[in-house]
């Protein structure tokens, strides 16, 4: 049997489905066409017969191409304080606390915003807020309509570490459940070098990005033990942007060529040197076990980021994008958490 | 155009020495007085020009308007100057060939033709000269000063989908007033493809442009279909009517 050829070509089309896999596909089919264009092998792909198993099978591909292609982070805060008034232990003190403003759900209705609790143990509270805005916008014929948006907020808190990880896209959702948490009594703090630290910050980022640098390479040579791949001496780690605060609350970007020493550039010199400038953001590229991933480290007063995400071809391992993010995490949690 | 003024004024003064010293010797026999002389009146003029903006501009920190217009003058005067005595040379060589063979051997007297040998030739020569120089050395010396081609990066990562990697501004410069016509051509290895304008290309990528007193960007976006990681040029061609500008982009290819 065959199936709508529509459902194919939505998938194909999608940015996110990779040009390597399209030539893979190609080639299991033996079909001729110039592999070099994404078009010409989609057009080819949709002249060919689809069934319903292969159909499946893309689906599948697809789901694991988007897998390892998302980007994958959190914001991150310390726990400086949470509730005690009972004899509970704290992570049932903490559940209570939230559900007082329970969420009311029903299917994909939100009938009413709060709190909802995926998990409750010992060491971990983890769950999402629910929370909706109404937005105005022009409809198709340009009149005014006001639409309800549901968004919804992922949130950890680590009793352990005493972190709490946030899970948002929206930057003004992620202020609303700080607002949330300070009225439950729930106090949250920045991580990285603010107050008294504040001083030296540009010196622990500094120390990061070298400590950061070298973990690189030992991983490199340590799989290059057993895989000959090439060790052309690129450098592993390029900070390709840099966002710098200046003391009156100015925001500075800073754009660099990667080969070279980010400290050592005139920019990023008069910036924090002359005018006393704190590195809050950076971005740009490493390179861990073979694979290139872009990455972002945030560093401002409310909360901490970071996130990454994998560039190039899908080699079926989310394992490895798994690795890089906790290889990049320990590193952050090394420097800005526990400093 | 970068001048020593210095180095002008030197070169004029020995000049005028030369000149000066033929003046005063027995000079009918090299060349005509009347050519000696133009040539003093003109070289005058440049040097008073010369040194006059030379004084204006040390005297002064302040950039007045006056000097840069002298400025602007004495640069025409240098090249009346040049071809001044280009004339001169010529001249006095065809004058003394003139009076050291023809009269004595063909008993020349006809005053028509030894007008047009003395006066006329060395014309013709200056001209050709000048004209050969203009278009051979002047020309693309101009094109090359006014056309610059500026790539930024030009070095970039490339992976197989064009939004992990890292696009390129290709951007031809004019700063001259004339129009130039320039064709560009972008030499894209085998395993690389371009998007610009959103159109797809691989091979060679090719535009011609004409381009006045403008900046010409053109915006690529790049991916590749190598399998492993390895490096590749793409070089970047700006041909115009008296010659070439070429420049590279390195890429890196990441699987």
């Amino acid at each position: 049997m065959t199936i709508d050829k529509s459902k194919v070509e939505n998938i194909l089309k999608t940015d996110d489905f990779h040009v390597n896999e399209l030539r893979d596909l190609v080639e299991q089919r033996q079909l001729n066409v110039d592999k070099r264009f994404k078009d010409d092998m989609i057009e080819a792909l949709l002249a060919d017969k689809w069934t319903d198993e292969e159909f499946n099978d893309l689906k599948d591909r697809f789901l694991r191409i988007q897998r390892e292609r998302s980007p994958m982070g959190f914001y991150i805060g310390k726990i400086e304080d949470l509730p005690d008034y009972t004899d509970q232990a704290t992570h049932e003190e903490l559940k209570e606390t939230l559900l007082v403003d329970a969420a009311d759900r029903d299917g994909v209705e939100l009938n009413e915003e709060g709190f909802e609790i995926r998990e409750a143990t010992k060491n971990s509270v983890s769950g999402i807020y629910w929370t909706q805005t109404r937005t105005y916008t022009l409809n198709a014929l340009r009149e005014l309509t006001s639409r309800e948006r549901t968004y919804d907020i992922g949130f950890e808190f680590d009793l352990e570490e005493r972190i709490v990880h946030i899970n948002a896209d929206n930057y003004g959702k992620r202020g609303e459940i700080l607002t949330k948490f300070a009225e439950k009594g729930i106090e949250i703090e920045s991580v990285g070098p603010h107050g008294e630290k504040g001083g030296n910050a540009n010196e622990i980022i500094e120390g990061f990005i070298e400590d950061v640098e070298s973990g690189l390479q030992a991983a490199k040579e340590q799989q290059e033990l057993h895989d000959f791949s090439d060790g052309s001496g690129r450098s592993l780690l390029q900070t390709r942007t840099l966002e710098i605060k200046l003391t009156d609350g100015q925001l500075k970007t800073a754009n660099l060529e990667g080969h070279q020493d980010i400290f050592e550039t005139d920019v990023v010199k008069e910036l924090t040197e002359d005018e006393n400038g704190r590195i809050i953001h950076l971005k740009g590229i490493f390179e861990y076990r073979g694979e290139d991933f872009n990455f972002h480290v945030g560093l401002p007063e409310e909360l901490g980021r970071i996130r990454i995400k994998k560039k190039g071809a899908p080699k079926d391992n989310v394992d490895l994008l798994e690795d890089a993010f906790d290889f990049l995490f320990e590193h952050f949690n090394e420097h800005f958490i526990d400093c | 155009m970068s001048r020593d003024e210095q180095f002008e004024v030197q070169y004029l003064l020995s000049l005028m020495v030369v000149v000066l010293g033929l003046t005063t010797s027995n000079i009918d026999n090299i060349l005509s007085q009347i050519v000696g002389i133009a040539f003093l009146f003109i070289s005058s003029i440049h040097l008073l020009l010369l040194t006059s903006y030379y004084s204006l501009e040390k005297g002064s920190e302040m950039e007045l308007p006056i000097a840069s217009s002298i400025r602007g003058y004495s640069r025409k005067t240098l090249q009346l100057t040049t071809i001044g005595f280009l004339y001169l040379l010529t001249h006095t060589v065809c004058y003394a060939l003139l009076r050291r063979y023809a009269v004595p051997v063909w008993g020349f007297s006809v005053s028509t033709v030894k007008t047009i040998i003395t006066f006329g030739l060395p014309l013709l020569l200056v001209g050709v000269m000048s004209g050969t120089f203009l278009h051979k050395v002047w020309k693309p010396y101009r094109v090359s000063r006014d056309i610059s081609l500026n790539i930024i990066p030009d070095s970039v990562r490339l992976y197989p989908e064009f939004e992990d990697s890292d696009p390129v501004l290709v951007e031809i410069l004019n700063d001259g007033r004339k129009t130039y016509n320039l064709e560009l051509s972008i030499e894209l290895p085998a395993t690389i493809i371009a998007d610009i304008d959103r159109e797809t290309h691989a091979d060679t990528y090719q535009k011609q442009i004409a381009l006045t007193d403008d900046r010409e960007p053109i915006h690529l976006r790049l991916r590749h279909n190598a399998q492993e990681t390895q490096k590749e040029l793409i070089r970047v061609r700006v041909e115009h009517d008296h010659g070439t500008i070429e420049e590279e982009i390195e890429c890196i290819l990441r699987p």
